[in-house]
């Protein structure tokens, strides 16, 4: 879906040129200077606007409808290129490490991946890809994630005490991570084996019976994560996802923030949803052919009414110390439900296993009374 | 007392061998029981929570069996008599798995 321009390796100076051309092209897309001091707005969570991070002067998102957000596309008309989507082109700051395409935005100095934490080696390139049709803004403020972290890492079980002080949070990048959504009624014909038991005790067998029939269903908005990085572990971990607040994709909702491309393609995203599809569908079957046990020998699915949407989702990311390690924490923009990688405190653990061993102690001596009476 | 010996010896070794394994198990169980409160129902997360919970109650029986095996050699004094017992229970708790497991 995206055709990488990679910028040719040129020594010196003509590089750094290129680049600079480059980056002089996209950076306008993004900016939005303040009507009052020419300073940069940037979109404000929680509410329609966005504010000046110079004099806090205020300027709405322009209202635009909704609707175009949650439109369905033909998923074969698309592939067929039957349907001519706009696309823009994109610097993109590519992660070696992690595989995270993330925009590349001229003021941030960082060099580390949001995602991995790894310092980014690779380079700058352009790539045209597809406007994605909506976005669930972000809803939580900066303030607002590192509080639901603070909770969380306070709640934590078995954790270091002084847990929230300890750990020192790098700042927060607020990224909003590409997803695929797919619909699709699906019909499948299976032949299988219906199993009852007979008998009892030491002669209960199973009896099986030869069976075949088919099984409809349908799916909606099959979440699959637009990228195979990190972030693809935020679309289950941090979910669910308001998606009904989904708003059409304006680059205004993106000032101060950046995106993640989708670097998984529209075919091979329908793949993973497929696989996600097939566990249900087993389900179905096994509901279909009854009796106590089943064996499915064989089944088929056609797929019908098949669209996709193509979105954005608001994560919060930051990375913490503890003891030396690191530890990658995510925070949805939208609910404030956090997921992240947690320390154990090696005492308490050991602590926690030593009192449930005195338990199966007291247990086991009860259990050794009881046969010996 | 030779058997004495004997027995805290074993007793030690066990004791230090369950615990020591409970500190991996009981942080599995851990995130298991965090990702229950926290996850949606996402199917590849489930059978890792599962066998969170699985392998702490594995760990649990052993333990128990254990124990018990213990406390019947304190009892009884007799190291055979304990074994026998423990090879009956053992069998006893396999059987019911397998009941269990033919549902
Ligand atoms: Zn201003
Ligand atoms: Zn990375």
């Amino acid at each position: 879906m995206t055709e990488a321009l990679k910028i040719p390796k040129l020594p010196g100076k003509k590089r750094r040129e290129a680049k600079q051309a480059v980056q002089d092209a996209l950076s306008d897309q993004r900016h939005f200077p303040c009507p009052s001091c020419g300073a940069d707005l940037r979109f404000h969570p929680g509410e329609a606007q966005m504010v000046c991070t110079h004099c806090e002067a205020r300027v709405p998102v322009p209202d635009v409808d909704d609707a175009a957000a949650h439109i369905e596309h033909d998923f074969h008309k698309f592939l067929k290129d039957d349907l001519k989507r706009p696309e823009i082109e994109v610097s993109a700051l590519n992660c070696s490490t992690c595989g995270a395409s993330v925009e590349f935005d001229p003021d941030e100095h960082s060099r580390t991946c949001p995602f991995c934490d790894s310092v980014i080696v690779a380079d700058v390139s352009t790539q045209r890809k597809l406007v994605p049709q909506g976005l669930l803004p972000f809803g939580l403020m900066e303030k607002e994630a590192q509080a639901a972290l603070r909770d969380w890492l306070s709640s934590r079980w078995l954790a270091p005490n002084d847990i929230e002080e300890e750990s020192k949070a790098d700042k927060f990048n607020g990224i909003y991570v590409p997803i695929w959504t797919y619909d699709s009624t699906t019909t499948t014909s299976y032949k299988g084996q219906r199993g009852r038991s007979v008998g009892s005790g030491k002669n209960r067998r199973t009896v099986w019976t030869n069976v075949s029939g088919t099984v409809t269903g349908s799916f909606d908005d099959v979440m699959v994560s637009g990228s195979a990085s990190v972030s693809a572990e935020f679309k289950d971990a941090l979910g669910p996802w308001p998606t009904h607040k989904l708003e059409t994709y304006q680059t205004e909702f993106l000032a101060g923030f950046r995106a993640e491309n989708h670097t998984v393609g529209l075919a091979e995203g329908f793949a993973q949803a497929d696989r996600f599809m097939k566990v249900k569908i087993t389900d179905w079957i096994r509901a279909d052919i009854g009796g106590s046990r089943q064996r499915i020998l064989s089944s088929s699915t056609s797929h019908a009414n098949q669209t996709f949407k193509h979105i954005l989702l608001p994560v919060w990311i930051t990375h913490y110390s503890l003891d030396k390690k690191r530890y990658r924490l995510s925070v949805n923009g939208a609910t404030g439900k956090v997921y992240g990688q947690r320390p154990f405190s090696m005492l308490k653990l050991f602590g926690a296993s030593a009192g449930a061993s005195g338990v199966m102690a007291v247990l086991g001596v009860m259990l050794s009374r009881a046969m010996g009476a | 007392m030779d058997s004495m010996l004997g027995f805290i010896a074993s007793l030690a070794l066990a004791t230090l061998l369950l615990v020591g394994l409970g500190v991996p198990i009981i942080k599995r169980l851990t995130l298991a029981m965090e990702g229950h409160f926290e996850f949606s129902g996402d199917s590849l997360t489930k059978r890792s929570r599962l066998a969170g919970f699985l392998y702490f109650t594995a760990w649990a029986l052993v333990s128990v069996l254990a124990w018990s095996f213990f406390a019947d050699w304190f009892f009884t004094g007799s190291l055979e008599y304990a074994l026998t017992l423990l090879a009956l229970k053992a069998e006893i708790v396999i059987r019911i798995l397998a009941e269990l497991g033919s549902d």
